[in-house]
């Protein structure tokens, strides 16, 4: 027979614990609508970029810019995570794809940039060959930071040895779905971006001004950049809503203690009334 | 006459979108006149005014670098930034062009000084554009 003491004092840490949880969730749902207004907003830019990169792309014949050539070397995997847990299964689906994806080149093919203190902490303990950059832990993401990832990179990207850069990353699908996402980024290698979108400036013979080998040495890092900020901010909104469905179903499972805590404190307490009433009877018949 | 569908884009938002009969442009190698019926276009932009003329009345942008494509009657303007008279922070703006000159003027070495006056170059055309120099 449990203490009702006991049962008292559990009931009262699962309710603390899912007054957090609640709470949690709301400040996941806030955010989450600020991020994926953020997200819905960089869109119409980085689709005209592309776009216009793929025009031009297409009539360059000779694509001769270290961004553009298919070199030989190693594939460095960039892993965008967040920097925070009790967001459900977020970081493990994203981790077990990577390591997959890692292992199915082979270890001796393969680099890791970890991005987010989980993957950082994560590719610590494993055995593949990391490359570290002076990245700082992503709070609010913003165009510096995709900046400066996307810099760091390009310089990684431009050094020997390497033959492709692909983010792996959660992308929002809608509050329910986060999808694991392999996107390659460099070379830039047009046909891999081409969406519905670009139909319409296909084929159209632009002027160019001054000319479109040096349009395309200016275009090639921003295309680069939209990718990167893009990545970072579908990975932070599919972050807030996957945190917010776990909180939500971690609410309710704390509903669900309690009610059954409850139920069982009030059969303990029955039990106590019941035995002290037979200790008064059986008492007052020994008189 | 037919109009031209102008759209401002910046990496994190849609600045402006609208219907406009005239845009000038700070192109790399000059400012550029985009009427309707332009022919098709890319070109890199500099840092530099936007001027449109919506419905008669003027309008300006101060835009960060960043490129345009006309096709179509449809200008896409990709810029880094774009600014207009209300959202300048002016105040940046001043801060910053102090900041450029004392690094110009001093004597130390490891000064990148192309990107200074890049900077001073920056700061001087914010301050123009809204009028405060």
């Amino acid at each position: 027979m449990p203490n009702l003491l006991d049962i008292r004092r559990r009931i009262r840490s699962v309710k603390n614990t899912q007054q957090i949880t609640k709470a949690m969730k709301m400040v996941a749902a806030s955010r989450l609508r600020r991020t994926s207004e953020q997200a819905i907003q960089a869109r119409p830019y980085s689709e005209r970029l592309f776009s216009v990169h793929d025009t031009i792309v297409d009539r360059v014949p000779e694509l001769n810019g270290p961004l553009y050539k298919r070199r030989d070397g190693k594939w460095l995997l960039v892993v965008i995570s967040s920097d925070k847990g009790l967001c459900g299964a977020f970081n493990s689906n994203l981790m077990k794809a990577a390591h997959k994806w890692l292992t199915h080149k082979g270890q001796a093919q393969v680099a890791v940039l970890p991005i987010g203190k989980k993957a950082i902490s994560y590719f610590k303990k494993q055995s593949f060959e990391r490359v570290t950059a002076k990245i700082e832990p992503i709070r609010d993401v913003n165009l510096e930071v995709a900046e400066e990832i996307a810099r760091t990179m390009l310089s990684i990207y431009e050094g020997d040895g390497w033959q492709e850069v692909v983010v792996v990353y959660n992308k929002f699908k809608n509050v329910m779905v986060q999808e694991v996402t392999f996107s390659e980024l460099l070379p830039l290698i047009g046909d891999s971006r081409t969406s519905d979108a670009e139909s319409a400036t296909a084929g159209v013979e632009h002027l160019a001004e001054p000319d479109m080998g040096s349009i395309l040495d200016q275009l090639g890092p921003k295309v680069v950049l939209a990718q990167v900020y893009q990545a970072l901010i579908e990975s932070g909104a599919a972050e807030h809503a996957a945190r917010m469905t776990a909180m939500d179903s971690a609410t309710n499972n704390a509903s669900e203690m309690i009610e059954k805590l409850t139920l069982d404190l009030n059969k303990a307490r029955q039990a106590a009334i019941t035995n002290e009433i037979i200790e008064i009877v059986s008492g007052a018949a020994a008189l | 006459m037919s109009a031209l569908h102008l759209e401002i884009l910046t990496p994190d938002r849609v600045a402006f979108e609208g219907e406009v009969s005239s845009v000038y442009l700070q192109g790399e190698l000059g400012r550029l006149g985009i009427l309707p019926d332009h022919t098709p276009l890319i070109s890199n932009l500099s840092f530099g005014v936007l001027d449109c003329e919506q419905n008669g009345r003027d309008r300006n942008v101060l835009c960060g670098p960043g490129f345009v494509e006309v096709n179509d009657n449809r200008v896409s303007v990709l810029v880094k930034s774009a600014e207009s008279k209300d959202d300048l922070d002016v105040d940046r703006a001043k801060n910053s062009l102090e900041r450029a000159r004392s690094r110009i003027n001093s004597m130390e070495k490891d000064i990148d000084v192309p990107r200074a006056e890049a900077s001073l170059a920056r700061a001087h055309t914010r301050l123009k554009f809204v009028d405060a120099i």
